[in-house]
């Protein structure tokens, strides 16, 4: 395995600070469908530290999806807390955006009026808004498509869109909940690069959630395997390949076979939750 | 040409509708004239009764009380559907009153509403209110329970307030819901006044069909039902025009 001391970029931003994200226990069950109650996640500790991109892994089924949505505050957890910021988490709020693999856009307003639809929530003035809008969506490679409707979208500029609405938002941490599945595999490889370039251009910490080993390799500095149901963390991996990165470089690199075979080892130990 | 034959369908079919009426009544199959006038008759009656300035005046009292009897069942059943739809509080509160609301025939309430309300009108529009209020506030919690969770999770996680999430998220979203629930709304707004002018009235398109055929004037009788039936189809037509403006962001197949 690549050790962490060999990539002083990584270990420098790991040291700037606490954690950006702490989960204490984080446990959740819900009622199940005949009776009695189904565990989900079964106490959870996981550490974000600011700037740094964790992907969560898991066989489907095993409640990633949740766990992410319990650090957006939307749903509640039955047991233990989520810090963001040192502060404990009560729903959803500004300083957590959210990217969702269904884009979530809002069908009836333009690119442009969904992305400034978020900035006037952050109070940025009426005056200031397109301007500030337009260089948004030019971060994610759409300077034309302001005037189109979502419905006139495909579905890359669609998940370019709900991203340039979510960095509208000015948040530090971004939650992204399999942002890139609904996608064909070559507009998913397109997509990946450019929000690398984004993270390394914005600096926001990212915890992404995906059904991909490769992706989680390509894009994460710390990969987080989920156990079955009720899901626990099962193994971190610090893949420690140099950034910034090129998918060449990352499939070229000694110890990424290793790695996926690791990762996919442990997942299909866990098999279907 | 087909596309004329498609534009042109609806007139030829009503002008197919009037000349059958026409022979039907001038050979006699429908026996006395007097029962059902011909549409010649009806057509002669509407137009005394237009330069004698009584059928503008009935339509326009008629219209104004439908406007506003629409309007307030427009605002009442959307903030009623916007909040059985997104709150189970207000669910609770309110199914009950729409679920028997809905099916009560509202007329039966009409003797309350005029020893309330006086016989002007006041009575006329709130039993207009009565039909059109239930069918909004339904069609309204219906689309509004479907938004996507997706759509208020993000706008929450932007920092909107629970008001902004109703009114910029929830609404637009069950727009669509909203606007078919409008148009049976409207109907029920046009069938309450109407009513209401028929049983109580000194004015208005209601009060005409039941001075025609109190005077044995079946002619007038016919002339304000035809009347009332093109101020719905015009209304209902205008909300189609209003629809489409407003959802000009949906793909086609969803508009239709």
């Amino acid at each position: 395995m690549a050790a962490e001391a060999a990539h002083p970029v990584d270990s420098a931003r790991r040291e700037a600070d606490e954690a950006k994200l702490r989960l204490s226990g984080v446990a959740k069950s819900y009622a199940g469908r005949r009776r009695g109650t189904v565990q989900a996640i079964g106490g959870i500790d996981l550490d974000v530290r600011p700037g740094e991109f964790v992907s969560l892994v898991g066989p489907s089924g095993c409640g990633k999806s949740t766990l992410l949505y319990i650090i957006g505050g939307f749903i509640g957890a039955d047991g233990g807390s989520v810090l963001c910021d040192g502060r404990e988490v009560s729903g959803p709020g500004p300083d957590r955006g959210i990217v969702f693999q269904e884009f979530a856009l809002f069908p009836w307003k333009t690119v442009l009026g969904n992305v400034t639809w978020a900035l006037a929530r952050r109070g940025v003035s009426r005056k200031d808004r397109p301007e500030q809008a337009r260089r948004l969506l030019s971060l994610v490679g759409l300077d034309e498509a302001g005037r189109l409707y979502p419905s006139e979208l495909s579905g890359g500029m669609k998940q370019r869109v709900a991203i340039a609405r979510t960095l509208a938002m000015d948040s530090e941490v971004l939650l992204m909940d399999e942002p890139f599945g609904a996608l064909d595999a070559q507009t998913r490889a397109l997509l990946q690069e450019e929000l690398l370039r984004i993270w390394d251009e914005t600096g926001k910490t990212v915890l992404f959630v995906t059904h991909s080993v490769e992706e989680a390799l390509y894009l994460s500095d710390r990969i987080v395997v989920l156990s079955s149901r009720p899901s626990r963390v099962r193994d971190v991996i610090t893949p420690g390949f140099p950034r910034p990165r090129t998918r060449e470089q990352v499939l070229a690199d000694s110890s990424y076979a290793a790695l996926y075979e690791r990762i996919w080892a442990e997942l299909r130990e866990e098999g279907p939750a | 040409m087909m596309r004329l034959i498609s534009r042109a369908g609806p007139l030829l079919a009503l002008a197919v509708l009037i000349g059958a009426w026409h022979i039907a009544v001038s050979r006699g199959w429908l026996g006395n004239p007097f029962v059902l006038p011909g549409p010649g008759a009806v057509a002669r009656r509407a137009g005394d009764l237009w330069s004698d300035e009584s059928l503008p005046r009935d339509l326009r009292t008629t219209l104004g009380r439908v406007l506003a009897a629409f309007a307030l069942a427009l605002a009442a059943g959307t903030i009623a559907g916007l909040a059985m739809g997104r709150s189970t509080t207000a669910r609770a509160a309110l199914r009950p009153i729409v679920g028997l609301g809905f099916p009560a025939p509202k007329i039966a309430m009409f003797p309350a509403l005029v020893i309330l309300l006086g016989l002007g009108t006041a009575s006329k529009v709130a039993l207009g209110f009565a039909e059109a209020v239930f069918p909004i506030a339904a069609a309204v919690a219906a689309a509004a329970s479907r938004v996507p969770e997706r759509l208020t999770w993000s706008a929450e996680s932007m920092g909107a307030s629970r008001s902004a999430v109703a009114f910029r998220v929830v609404l637009p979203s069950a727009l669509p819901g909203l606007l078919a629930g409008a148009r049976v709304g409207l109907i029920g707004a046009i069938i309450g006044v109407y009513v209401g002018e028929m049983v109580v009235s000194s004015d208005g398109l209601g009060h005409a069909m039941v001075a025609g055929w109190r005077q044995l004037d079946t002619a007038q009788l016919y002339v304000s039902v035809v009347a009332v039936s093109v101020l719905g189809f015009v209304l209902d037509g205008l909300l189609l025009l209003a629809r489409r403006r407003l959802m000009r962001w949906a793909p086609e197949n969803a508009s239709g």
